[in-house]
């Protein structure tokens, strides 16, 4: 096994394309802002020539919400959130969605970011823009310029690995053809462009404190604002201060502290956890293991010394790099000892992990020698002997595939080298095509290198203007394979389904599948490598299947919820509580348990996509019938549910899904097609919502929604805005949200006749929609009550809730409530009218529930989790 | 009742409200009870069944000197997804409070924008 290279930059994007490149394992350079830039740069590196605004941080744009910078943001593209963790990305949507939602097309999350970027920019004219300034030469790649920000530096470096990548043999200007002189003039024709749409006033800690200062120096004087210096200067002594921990850490350190394993988590990003676990699929592909027990969110990066992060230091846990894992587990099988042992003999790589990392502390040193730092590193992993096998790569990388539900066609614009595509093929080439296997991976990476770059890649493209797809230039001419005429075809072919806009590993294993359904042993194969990509279900297995075939189970609804009923009355929440109780593969369990405890969402309380299957199967002898006989169906929707995993925000989120995912599916409709639209809008991040009219007469006909008529399947939210200008569209917005969105979005979807759906016809989570559309109501309703003036916030916000409420009782409002006495006698006297009306006979429950042990057990858990709470109790 | 409070006065902390005065802290304790009373009702009431009130009533007949919100507490423990939906409610409450004030906020800052000092 060879060594690879070091990446630099972007994380986890980086161990993303590092993995898919087949690399042996890959370290991000953990430079600040580079998640965020890192997914603009993915975005950049598509089909897309123009390039206008990058907002390199939500912070900045957050921060800078209601300044008189406002309209600098319109038609711009937003990643990931701020560095401090505390900006959670639907609190960004909703304030943009409200400050304007017509100019505001927001994308939120690294990685999704660069896949909804494309899409928006996409018949839209939300471009994105490169930050360079023009002073960088090639030949000046690994000497930071003076008086470069380290961000600045950053950002040329992309550039300048971008020209590189794509124009290798270029040596000058130029020496670049049409296609890069494009590009490199484009970027310095726009230098510094983030400095546009910062504020001195922004939040800056993304950078180092030096540069900090710099930056606002340079705002200040781009602006031409002198009396934002004050601000400035006040604003940069408030970030001297320390910033209070978030919920997020809160929990993390928690769990790191409860860990019985040691746990590597992204130095960088650690607030970003959740987040992270949500598509660990991609995070884990640097050839990590799971496996075993450990999390790593993230590969870090070359020379950082983790043991140094505040929050490890907190946790008093030693956290080890990527890499140096790797390092462990070989040194570990060696001496046969453990971990700690193993530890013990790379003491040498720590204590340079600290040397470099004090190097990069001390201004005066040099980038350069920083760079014979890494060399030194790679030397030292060298001499100790790490390998990695490129087969765990792969793989990690279909299962990110999987997962991620990344398309190979935006992997292949995705790619921002070579070896990145010839990666993808690889993954394909080895993974999924039996003629192919027979080719060594050193035929595969010289043919791609070889004719795929040199010839396809830089003559083709270049000539034709078009952009680096890589994959249509294979389609159109695919490259010669010389073992032989099947081979030839193969390869061919899994370019063409590439081509055809494979989304995902299960429509490859579709096609193979077709194409080897005679093979048993092909379908054996392909039955394996799916049980592989559903590592995290390891309840679903033949000898499970068989056991519960044979008991006899019922699915009976319980309430709201499914529950599964054996043949003795007991009832289990999930195939998987069954599953444990009944005995079955207890080993599988206790793995599944195992794997289970390394995720943040509590698999305990999840519905398994396992068990909606089965629900499907048991309670649905036609659908059973459809599905059974074509096992790679189900397999394929439960990838699909397995992504969920990974995409929803909590327990509650996912198991809504998954339980409108089997009720979809009940009704009649397609469950890959529920489940694929359910992982797109997760992707999409929810801001395509679209409206369609199940059955038109009953919306249409309504007076009331009139103005709502002619929002059909593509409009958006931002569009729904438009139609809110006055009162009566406000409350009629209302009757919209409360009759129709959120009885889907609480999960009784029988109750109404609209139904939400992206573009593709697939069906929509209408949680997102309803937040989306209450934020539009409560911006009119605040807008009704503000007027042209500022306003006093407690008396608006009263107001804001009496009229939102309509429960303005003339006993109660105006009146100064002094006891909860007072309280429950205007709650009662409501509640009784509103008995009354509805001749709801439930025995006094308001009252009864504010009383009641639950609702201070569910306060508990709510403060919890929003970092509050009495902490006078946990003094004791 | 403590947990609710500190709940109460978390969202009040989190809405940035700044100092307030004793009448208008009880009247905005007042009206985010009020939000969250409606949450909860709204949750439960999409909820309960017919079996969760028998639990309810049997506890009551069975314990007829008992206040009314342990029969509401057995209730709930009985099926314990009925915790969840009280959590979600309270969760849904604190959300729909964060959104009115970041509306507000957003409001004043235009309001700034719109005639910045002189």
């Amino acid at each position: 096994m060879k060594q690879s290279d070091i990446d630099h930059g972007q994380g986890a994007v980086d161990a993303m394309q590092s993995a898919f490149a087949g690399r042996d394992w890959a370290m991000g350079d953990l430079e600040p802002g580079t998640n965020e830039t890192g997914a603009l740069w993915l975005a950049m590196t598509g089909e897309h020539d123009n390039y206008e605004t990058v907002v390199p941080d939500v912070n900045n744009l957050y921060n800078a919400m209601g300044t008189t910078r406002m309209k600098v943001f319109k038609n711009m593209i937003l990643a990931d959130r701020g560095p401090d963790g505390q900006i959670q990305d639907r609190d960004v949507a909703r304030t943009l969605i409200m400050a304007d939602p017509i100019a505001y097309r927001v994308v939120l999350e690294q990685q999704r970011a660069a896949l909804a970027a494309r899409k928006i920019m996409e018949g839209s004219d939300v471009k994105a823009m490169l930050a360079i300034d023009p002073t960088f030469t090639r030949r000046e790649r690994w000497q930071k310029p003076k008086g470069y920000t380290d961000y600045q530096w950053f950002l040329t470096r992309q550039t300048e690995r971008y020209l590189d990548d794509n124009f290798r043999e270029a040596e000058s200007y130029d020496d670049l053809n049409e296609e890069g002189q494009a590009i490199y003039r484009e970027a310095m024709g726009r230098m510094a462009p983030h400095l546009t749409v910062l504020n001195p006033n922004s939040n800056l800690d993304w950078i180092n404190h030096d540069d900090q200062k710099d930056l606002r120096k340079t705002l200040r004087e781009l602006i031409g604002e002198e009396d934002l210096g004050k601000k400035a200067d006040e604003a940069t002594r408030r970030e001297e201060e320390k910033v209070p921990e978030s919920p997020e850490v809160i929990a993390l350190v928690s769990y790191l502290r409860q860990s019985p394993e040691p746990r590597i988590v992204d130095t960088n990003d650690v607030l970003t956890y959740e987040q992270a676990v949500r598509i660990g699929g991609i995070i884990t592909a640097a050839g990590t293991d799971v496996e075993n027990g450990w999390t790593i969110i993230n590969a870090p990066g070359d020379g950082e010394d983790l043991t140094d992060d505040c929050t490890f230091r907190r946790t008093g846990r030693k956290c080890f790099t990527g890499a140096t894992k790797r390092l462990l587990d070989v040194r570990n099988e060696e001496i046969g000892g453990s971990t700690e042992q193993a530890d013990d003999h790379l003491n040498p790589i720590g204590k340079l992990h600290k040397e470099v990392n004090k190097y990069k502390r001390r201004k005066e040193e040099d980038f350069a020698e920083r760079e014979e730092q890494v060399k030194r590193f790679k030397k030292g992993s060298d001499a100790l002997g790490v390998v990695v096998d490129k087969e765990d790569a792969r793989i990690a990388a279909l299962q990110a595939i999987s997962r991620a539900r990344v398309s190979i066609e935006d992997m292949g614009t995705v790619a921002s080298d070579d070896l990145t595509a010839q990666g993808i093929l690889q993954v394909y080439v080895k993974n999924q095509s039996k003629a192919v296997d027979n080719l060594d991976t050193a035929t595969i990476e010289s043919r791609a290198k070889r004719r795929l770059y040199r010839r396809e890649f830089k003559t083709e493209i270049a000539d034709d203007h078009e952009p680096n797809n890589l994959f249509m230039k294979l389609e159109r001419d695919p490259p010669e394979v010389n073992s032989g005429g099947k081979n030839d075809t193969d390869l061919s072919d899994q370019i063409t389904i590439v081509r055809q806009g494979m989304v995902s590993v299960e429509d490859a294993a579709d096609a193979l599948h077709q194409r080897y359904q005679t093979d048993d042993k092909a379908v054996k194969d392909e039955k394996k490598l799916w049980k592989e990509l559903m590592a995290d279900d390891r309840n679903f297995d033949d000898e499970m299947e068989s056991e519960l075939r044979d008991t006899d189970i019922a699915l009976k609804r319980d309430g709201s919820r499914w529950v599964l009923e054996d043949e003795k009355g007991n009832k289990y929440r999930s195939f998987k509580d069954m599953t444990a109780s009944h005995k079955v593969a207890s080993d599988g369990v206790s793995k599944a348990k195992q794997a289970s405890d390394t995720r943040r969402l509590d698999t305990s309380k999840l519905i398994s996509p396992t068990e909606v299957l089965r629900r499907l199967y048991i309670t649905d002898p036609v659908l059973e019938n459809q599905v059974r006989p074509k096992k790679e169906r189900a397999f394929r929707a439960m990838a699909s549910a397995l992504m969920l995993t990974n995409m929803a925000r909590n327990e509650r989120v996912y198991n809504n899904r998954m339980n409108r995912l089997a009720e979809y599916a009940r009704q009649g409709g397609k469950v890959r097609q529920a489940a694929g639209a359910f992982v797109d809008e997760a992707w999409r991040g929810g801001t395509e919502v679209t409206f369609t009219e199940y059955k038109q007469e009953h919306i249409l006909t309504d007076e009331r929604f009139k103005n709502f008529k002619d929002i059909k399947v593509n409009s958006s939210i931002a569009e729904l805005a438009t139609k809110v200008t006055k009162k009566e569209d406000r409350e009629n917005l209302k009757a919209l949200i409360e009759e129709h969105i959120r009885p889907l979005a609480e999960g009784s979807i029988q109750g109404s006749t609209l139904r939400l759906t992206d573009k593709a016809g697939g069906f929509m989570d209408p949680t997102l929609l309803l937040e989306a559309t209450e934020a539009v109501y409560y911006t009119a309703l605040v807008r009704e009550k503000v007027g042209r003036g500022r306003v006093d916030k407690p008396e608006i916000l009263v107001e804001v809730l009496k009229e939102d409420l309509d429960d303005a009782p003339a006993t109660v409002t105006g009146r100064t409530v002094k006891t909860r006495a007072q309280v429950q006698r205007a709650l009662q006297e409501e509640e009784t009218a509103a008995k009354a009306e509805s001749g709801d006979d439930g025995p006094g429950l308001l009252e009864s529930v504010w009383k009641a042990k639950s609702l201070g057990l569910a306060a508990r858990s709510i403060l919890g989790a929003l970092g509050g709470g009495d902490k006078k109790k946990k003094k004791k | 009742m403590q947990a609710i409070k500190e709940f109460i006065q978390k969202i009040i902390k989190d809405l940035k409200l700044g100092k307030l005065t004793p009448d208008m802290s009880k009247t905005l304790e007042f009206r985010i009870e009020k939000v969250i009373d409606k949450q909860i009702q709204n949750a439960l009431n999409s909820t309960l069944t017919d079996k969760d009130w028998q639990v309810y009533k049997t506890y009551v007949s069975e314990h007829p000197d008992a206040p009314k919100e342990d029969a509401l507490d057995a209730m709930i423990s009985n099926r314990p997804e009925l915790q969840e939906t009280l959590e979600g409610a309270l969760h849904t409450s604190y959300n729909k409070m964060m959104m009115i004030g970041d509306a507000i906020d957003l409001a004043n800052a235009t309001a700034d924008e719109a005639e910045p000092e002189a």
